[in-house]
């Protein structure tokens, strides 16, 4: 039983190690920092192991594991916790669908504009923006979080709007 | 292929796992124990009870001597659905479900609190039975209000300090929780 629940757990972590790791750096810049959450989060899924029925994908359940950890990481100052993206995340158009806009992310200068933007958004944005960032769909981000379809297309339609115009004024003013 | 992703792991996985099952194997340690120690104590008190009750000739100390066994009985099993709850926390669960789940487990006053009157009720009563004849210096109906008095007294203390750790521990991560649901569902 032991064994069987340890190859269970090397086979998940073996297939879901990138994706752990990507959630861990959106949170955290500091590598120290992302480590930590990146145990935290293996230690919560060792801990759920024997709770997990397979009623939904493995994927959506390592998922609600790294948000939820996210949410409540330990030792961390939950409002102060920095996005951190990079210019080899390959979605971030997926958050500024606007051709001008996307052109100019290809700048070091938009990204860390971008970056600040993604700092300020609550914790909660912050976390729905993560799952939009690894490519979920809606009707994914639903189910990792507990809302409905539209409740999720509207928040996420929303905090994209507010990149989009906060971007807009910051290209403006500067 | 999946031990090359092992070791790219940020951690040393098998160090983990190995933290892991002996983490496990700690905590099922320590259920038993207490639970054996619950149940140990529980026969002792039963067999010096059941000894009592053939001894004595005192009916106060017989029924004292069974509502208080029944109060630990009690305790015991409530203690141990509580550590149940507590110690299985699933984080695999969607967001607002575990958001929820948080604030209501931090709450001071539960439903399920209530629960734990009835082996306090009994408790009261059969200490107060069990003592009803050491105090023989007082009239019954003051020895019955000298007891019920000081246990009312050690119960507001018990609660004042509970109070306090769940002010200081809980109630923030309640707060916290609830922040997050107003927040996800507003």
């Amino acid at each position: 039983m032991k064994e069987q629940k340890e190859e269970q757990f090397k086979k998940i972590i073996a297939e879901n190690g990138d994706r752990i790791a990507r959630i861990c750096r959106y949170y955290n810049p500091d590598k120290e920092d992302q480590k930590d959450m990146y145990q935290e989060i293996l230690v919560n899924i060792w801990n759920s192991l024997d709770k997990f029925r397979g009623e939904s994908a493995i994927s959506t359940w390592i998922y609600r594991i790294a948000v939820n950890t996210s949410l409540s990481f330990t030792g961390k100052a939950f409002r102060h916790m920095k996005m951190q993206i990079n210019t080899e995340q390959q979605n971030l158009t997926m958050l500024l669908d606007d051709d001008d806009l996307e052109a100019k992310l290809k700048q070091e200068a938009d990204l860390e504009k971008l970056q600040t933007q993604l700092n300020q958004l609550s914790v909660i944005d912050k976390a729905l923006i993560s799952l939009v960032l690894e490519g979920l769909s809606m009707r994914e981000i639903a189910d990792v979080i507990g809302l409905t379809e539209p409740n999720v297309k509207v928040k996420i339609h929303r905090i994209k709007e507010d990149l989009k115009r906060n971007m807009s004024k910051y290209n403006q003013n500067s | 292929m999946e031990t090359n992703h092992i070791n790219q792991s940020p951690i040393d996985l098998e160090s983990l796992i190995s933290g892991l099952k002996t983490e496990d194997a700690r905590n099922l340690k320590l259920m038993l124990n207490i639970q054996s120690m619950m149940w140990g104590i529980a026969a002792v008190y039963v067999f010096i009870s059941a000894l009592k009750f053939i001894m004595t000739t005192s009916w106060y100390d017989k029924l004292g001597g069974f509502l208080t066994l029944v109060a630990f009985v009690a305790f015991a099993l409530l203690f141990r659905s509580y550590y149940k709850e507590y110690k299985t926390i699933d984080y695999g669960i969607p967001t607002i479900e575990m958001l929820k789940k948080a604030a209501i487990r931090y709450e001071l006053f539960q439903w399920r609190g209530l629960y734990v009157l009835a082996p306090l009720l009994l408790e009261g009563i059969g200490l107060n039975l069990m003592m009803f004849d050491d105090f023989t210096n007082l009239e019954p109906l003051n020895r019955i209000l000298f007891f019920q008095i000081s246990y009312f007294f050690v119960m507001v203390i018990a609660f004042l300090v509970g109070y306090i750790i769940w002010k200081k521990r809980q109630k923030p991560l309640r707060d916290y929780a609830l922040a997050l649901l107003k927040e996800f569902q507003s």
